[in-house]
């Protein structure tokens, strides 16, 4: 059996953190201990087989924004389980595909008590033979009456050969919740495309501004703003293909200072 | 400046042009009216190389260059400049990233460094006076969320940043009110020289007051069939067009 990961939150904690992860598998296992809030934010920079499991207590707040940004393949199974009274879990993700690459997502968020908020926000940019699979379900117990539940799913494809999957759920056991989904799938809208090459912009960077602004609204998720200027210049990195292991990478090598700095930068934990 | 010969366009395999000639020089403004459906946007959208239109015949030359041999972008950057008459939305695109990319664009074709930042936003608040358009206009998505009026003043504020050469204004003057279309028509007048020209496609008269255009030209089944100066114009808001499609 794999090794796992475990983390514990303690209450009233206050946290952001910003990962990247790197190839092969890993098991995690978060709690949120009562009142406490994680802000953390993730970088897919390699495929690699991830499963997630995250609970909080009553009144703990998760912002998860995920960034999958490699080219392999890669499979994440994410289970949140919102196990204490007005626990909030906000999921997003943005992920851009070109080449082979193969990312599949299975998102199942719980809401196992009353009066719970769960919101999943998740874009998808596909390009080349890229593949790109979400699945995401929200399941709500007998008990967990006045729960809030949003999925929205959005890809873009970008090339006739990319595939896109979306599979928002609903699964409900209680009469009184207010749960909404919705799956769009397009390609870029062509007369923004124009007016932009009207006023001068070369194609392929109109292209870009277009995909950028695709995913903006999952990197306003963002609340800090450093971590934000970073996540936002790494996802144009990606666009322009330019992004390296090292934009992304913490170990300790020649980028050491630079990224030791970063990971540091607005964590107020108690 | 702009010389059109036997221009000959189609939508979707429907012929619309059929043998258009005009020849726009140095400084003049020319105004283009005609029945709906005559051929009026067809023209200006071949004009900047919309793909959806095609050329089947017919030459535009622009200051000695092939126009049509060349990408809109390029397009614009030798100085054609549209003002559409439905600007398109695009969210999560700022007005400022939108004209600082079409600027340095424009500056890489002619060699020249971006911008300096400061700079940049110099002139954009310079030119935004020019049409009246608000400052937080800059920092929200290209026309998202602007009204009718505020997409045809951005579209003149546009013009101003770009400095074209030649402009075509598509309806510019429809929806808005007359206070608007004031503040817009003086915003384009004060960008006029004796090196730039236009076209401009309008249906009223109030647009042929605030214009002062040299020539007026009437475009029917897609041809040009009556030109003349300005008070072509007045007699066809008089008289309509029926007496010279007619003809």
């Amino acid at each position: 059996m794999d090794n796992k990961d475990i983390f514990d939150i303690q209450a009233g904690a206050q946290l952001t953190r910003f990962v990247q992860l790197q190839g092969g598998k890993d098991n995690i296992h978060i709690t949120l201990r009562t009142g406490s809030q994680l802000d953390l934010y993730c970088v897919e920079a390699e495929g690699g087989e991830r499963t997630v499991l995250i609970d909080l207590e009553a009144g703990a707040r998760l912002c998860l924004v995920s960034l999958t940004l490699h080219e392999q393949q890669s499979h994440l199974s994410l289970h949140v389980r919102l196990m204490g009274e007005g626990a909030e879990a906000s999921l997003n993700g943005a992920v851009i595909g070109s080449g082979h690459m193969d990312a599949r997502q299975e998102l199942l968020v719980e809401h196992c008590v009353k009066g719970c908020t769960s919101d999943m926000l998740y874009k998808q940019v596909l390009g080349g033979e890229s593949t790109g699979l979400i699945s995401g379900r929200v399941l709500v117990d007998a008990g967990a009456q006045k729960s809030l539940s949003e999925q929205t799913f959005a890809s873009l494809l970008t090339s006739p050969m990319a595939r896109a999957y979306a599979q928002p759920q609903l699964e409900i056991y209680a009469d009184d919740v207010r749960c909404n989904h919705g799956a769009t799938v397009g390609k870029l809208d062509e007369a923004a495309l124009f007016y932009m090459r009207q006023r001068g912009i070369p194609e392929p960077e109109a292209c870009l501004l277009l995909q950028h602004a695709f995913v903006g609204d999952v990197l306003q998720r963002v609340a800090d703003e450093q971590h934000r200027a970073k996540l936002t210049a790494l996802v144009e990195q990606r666009f322009r293909g330019q992004m390296t292991m090292c934009n992304v990478c913490t170990n300790k090598c020649k980028n050491e200072d630079e990224t030791r700095s970063y990971e540091n930068e607005n964590e107020d934990e108690n | 400046m702009l010389e059109i010969k036997n221009l000959h366009a189609a939508v979707d395999g429907k012929a619309i042009l059929k043998g258009v000639n005009l020849t726009i020089n140095d400084g003049e403004v020319h105004v283009l009216m005609g029945p709906n459906g005559s051929g009026k946007s067809t023209l200006s959208h071949v004009l900047v190389g919309n793909p959806r239109y095609e050329v089947t015949e017919g030459s535009i030359t622009f200051n000695g260059k092939d126009l049509l041999a060349l990408a809109p972008e390029d397009r614009a950057h030798e100085g054609v400049f549209m003002s559409f008459q439905a600007p398109t939305e695009i969210p999560g695109v700022s007005m400022t990233n939108f004209l600082r990319a079409a600027l340095n664009a424009k500056r890489k074709y002619y060699g020249q460094e971006p911008l300096p930042a400061q700079e940049f936003l110099r002139l954009l608040r310079e030119k935004r006076k020019l049409v009246g358009l608000d400052a937080h206009f800059m920092s929200r998505g290209v026309n998202e969320g602007f009204s009718g009026g505020e997409r045809k003043r951005n579209e003149i504020f546009q013009m101003a940043v770009l400095e074209p050469t030649f402009s075509i204004l598509d309806e510019t003057d429809s929806g808005l009110d007359v206070d608007a279309l004031r503040t817009v028509a003086e915003g384009f007048q004060s960008l006029r020289t004796p090196q730039t020209s236009a076209l401009v496609i309008t249906h009223y008269q109030r647009m042929l007051d605030y214009m002062r255009p040299d020539f007026v030209h009437v475009l029917a089944d897609g041809r040009i069939v009556k030109d003349g100066d300005v008070s072509l114009g007045y007699e066809i808001e008089e008289r309509g067009f029926e007496w010279i499609v007619g003809q």
